[in-house]
């Protein structure tokens, strides 16, 4: 062991302490990076040599550079991840919902079919005067619009959001495609391409975000990607989803061997929880055609037990002549009615006296009977709608709000594990700066015991 | 893993989550105080948001209700002022064939007296075909015509028109004129009768017709009481739905109207917050050490 040994140590040191340095440079540099894992250098003894019966050092090396990345948290981030987009997703589509049934601030439908029947209630005063029948025809014929506006902002809501599923559906093909590629590039690096796994790790989270996925890591290092039991990208390979759509329903598939496999229970994210809100707005559209169907049968039935001016028994009350994907779209107050109102059959005799008015007395007292499903009124029966859907907003919510919990939770156990904490980079800086300052004079010190020895024998 | 080891990023993260949470519920408090509102859509609280809607109902029903009491009420005005003046045409008739029935009176008194009597049939004529604005009171569901021609035949419906004062009680609009003037006892035929007992300068049977006089007068009274009964009826039916209408104003206010002073307690102490929670998250963020370096 000599001068030069000593001189080699010190470049070993200068070495290491500058690795460091650039680690905990780029750990500061990438503070704010989302998914970045920091960067920590791994340092060893350099192989001692043996002179005589003793051993000695030569220095430092740099065993390695590690990502400080735990694959449970990660797993756990990208589920919740997928579950948190789900639930926000749905709510904002059923938020968007709730509008048409808001009946808080402005009158809605329930408000509005008491309106007829406060109409009707009226028109008692004397069943022949014109403007109390035009009032009558006032209610009912914007009941009836406003039943089918809402029906149709509800179809126009779906379509919206299948349009949106088609464009979610061709990034997430694109990013399948993406992680498919760096897995090749991973496998390359033999898994140690510390940026290529962090780019990885965010289109995998990105994906969760959108479908809702899961995954595990290979020997090689490649991520195998799975939606339910289904793989989507299983090392260099990836495979596409697809989704078709009708009416009101979203159905989705991933090809396999050239086939098509569906997967719709397995949706997860922001596409989940919108096909989610598909089904529950096609669930309040099945309820409105039924409320159409059985307020049409109630009112049209005893409507025609009546008789006009002109002795004739009454007309259709409400029309609903189909056209669209539902019922209640086609929805309407009778235009014949509308056009003249000589045409209410109030009246319970053929002789039509001016104050008959024994059948709207019965068409009033319909506005409490069970005649709907589940032995509710009409009033009723909206007013059940109503709440499904606060209900369903509400849960949505709640759902949304755990979500953000359990989320936050784990994106700060992940940051605990592979986030940058200045104050600790700060402490590596000025310790790794101290290791370089002490190996710098160390070299300078052998050098110039170099010189002394090299003096001494000129 | 070690999860006490706290990052710049996870308390800037933490310090978003905050400012979100605290500007979503100040927003939902500006909200309420705005709009005087706790309930603003249905998934503030769907059950409240039903009970409410349905208290609303309730609420606009008696209003409805309250109209048709109007119109009643000024139907059994009329109809009370009608039959008043009804009875007063017999109270004057009797005082009449009781003069008539003296043997103080002469055949040219009684003559008299009968165009007087015949006066009192064409104000009789004119009672019971009193009208409400368009419509003829004694008419029955036929009111948009006279109830009487001018040979005293009925020409209304014997259904009377009712309207809806409560959830279950209606009351009449309208009267079957055939029963109150020609009921019991025809009061055209009592009076024309005790016209031409005066003509015919007939004291025995202008004194024999008293009793028709009376029976025609109690009859008319009785429909006068059956209107007052009405009467009550309705204006208790309007008593009922102002209080029920009070009552349910207040259930609907406790379900939807804010607090006034807790809601803008709560909204200060929300803007408190925020402002404490971005001075401290703020401080927070920034890595101290290197300050110090």
């Amino acid at each position: 062991m000599g001068i030069l040994s000593t001189l080699s140590s010190a470049r070993s040191g200068l070495n290491a302490a500058s690795v460091a340095l650039d680690a905990a440079s780029n750990n500061v540099s990438n503070a704010s990076t989302e998914g970045y894992s920091r960067r920590s250098v791994r340092l060893e003894n350099s192989d001692p040599i043996q002179i005589g019966s003793n051993w000695r050092g030569t220095g430092v090396s740099v065993a390695g550079v590690d990502r400080a990345y735990d694959v449970f948290v990660s797993r756990q981030l990208v589920a919740s991840t997928g579950d948190q987009a789900e639930a926000e997703s749905e709510y904002g589509v059923l938020y968007l919902s709730e509008s048409w049934f808001n009946d808080v601030e402005i009158d809605g439908l329930p408000t509005m079919l008491q309106g007829v029947y406060d109409s009707l209630t009226q028109a008692t005063q004397d069943p022949s005067d014109e403007s109390l029948r035009r009032e009558v025809a006032t209610s009912s014929n914007t009941f009836a619009t406003r039943v089918s506006s809402t029906a149709e902002s509800l179809v126009d809501l779906q379509d919206q959001v299948q349009d949106r599923m088609d464009g979610e559906l061709s990034e997430v093909n694109q990013r399948i495609q993406n992680i498919a590629d760096l897995n090749k590039a991973v496998i390359a690096s033999q898994g140690n391409a510390a940026d290529l796994l962090d780019q990885r790790d965010i289109q995998i989270s990105a994906l969760a975000e959108q479908i809702g996925v899961d995954f595990h890591l290979e020997e090689d290092g490649s991520a195998t990607v799975l939606l339910g039991g289904h793989t989507l990208v299983n090392g260099i390979e990836g495979r596409t989803l697809s989704v078709q759509h009708s009416a009101g329903e979203s159905s989705f598939f991933v090809s396999i061997d050239d086939g098509l496999t569906g997967v719709s229970g397995e949706m997860g994210g922001a596409v989940g929880g919108m096909s989610t809100a598909l089904d529950r707005i096609e669930g309040y559209l099945d309820d409105l055609d039924l409320f159409v169907e059985e307020l049409s049968t109630q009112f049209n039935d005893q409507h025609a037990l009546g008789f006009d001016a002109s002795g004739t028994a009454g007309q259709e009350w409400f029309q609903a002549a189909g056209g669209g994907s539902h019922l209640a779209e086609s929805f309407v107050f009778n235009q014949n009615l509308l056009d003249d109102m000589d045409l209410f059959a109030f009246a319970a005799n053929a002789s039509a006296s001016a104050g008959d008015g024994e059948n709207l007395r019965v068409m009033i007292e319909m506005e409490t009977d069970g005649a709907f499903t589940g032995s509710k009124s009409g009033e009723g029966a909206l007013l059940s709608l109503l709440s499904e859907v606060g209900e369903d907003a509400a849960s949505a919510l709640r759902s949304t709000e755990q979500q953000a919990v359990v989320l936050n939770d784990l994106q700060g156990l992940r940051d605990s594990i592979s986030g940058v904490d200045l104050d600790e980079e700060a402490a590596n800086l000025i310790e790794f700066q101290a290791s370089y300052q002490a190996a710098a004079k160390v070299l300078r010190v052998s050098g110039e015991l170099f010189d002394t020895l090299m003096d001494a024998v000129r | 893993m070690n999860i006490y080891r706290t990052t710049q990023g996870s308390m800037s993260r933490l310090l978003t989550n905050t400012a979100s949470r605290l500007n979503s519920e100040i927003r939902r408090a500006e909200t309420q105080a705005i709009t005087g509102l706790k309930l603003s859509r249905p998934s503030d609280g769907p059950a409240d948001v039903a009970s409410a809607l349905k208290l609303r109902g309730l609420i606009e029903d008696q209003a409805e209700y309250d109209s048709n009491v109007t119109r009643a009420l000024s139907f059994h005005s009329r109809a009370d002022d009608a039959l008043s003046q009804a009875s007063e045409i017999f109270k004057r008739a009797k005082e009449i064939a009781v003069a008539g029935a003296s043997e103080t009176y002469d055949a040219t008194s009684r003559a008299a007296m009968a165009v007087e009597v015949a006066s009192l049939v064409e104000n009789l004529s004119a009672v019971a075909n009193s009208r409400m604005g368009e419509r003829y009171l004694f008419a029955g569901n036929d009111y948009d015509e006279p109830a009487f021609d001018a040979a005293f035949a009925y020409q209304g419906s014997t259904d009377t028109p009712e309207t809806q004062i409560a959830v279950t009680t209606w009351t009449r609009t309208g009267m079957d004129g055939s029963e109150v003037f020609q009921g019991s006892v025809d009061a055209f035929s009592v009076l024309q009768d005790l016209e031409t007992a005066l003509l015919a300068n007939d004291p025995a049977t202008v004194s024999a017709g008293i009793s028709d006089l009376d029976a025609a007068f109690n009859h008319l009274t009785s429909w006068r009481q059956r209107v007052g009964n009405e009467e009550n009826i309705t204006l208790d039916a309007e008593e009922t739905a102002g209080n029920i209408s009070t009552i349910l104003k207040d259930e609907f206010n406790n379900l939807v109207a804010i607090d006034e002073a807790e809601t803008y307690t709560r909204l200060s102490e929300l803007q408190q917050s925020y402002t404490a929670a971005m001075t401290v998250g703020s401080a927070s963020v920034s890595g101290r050490l290197f300050d110090l370096i």
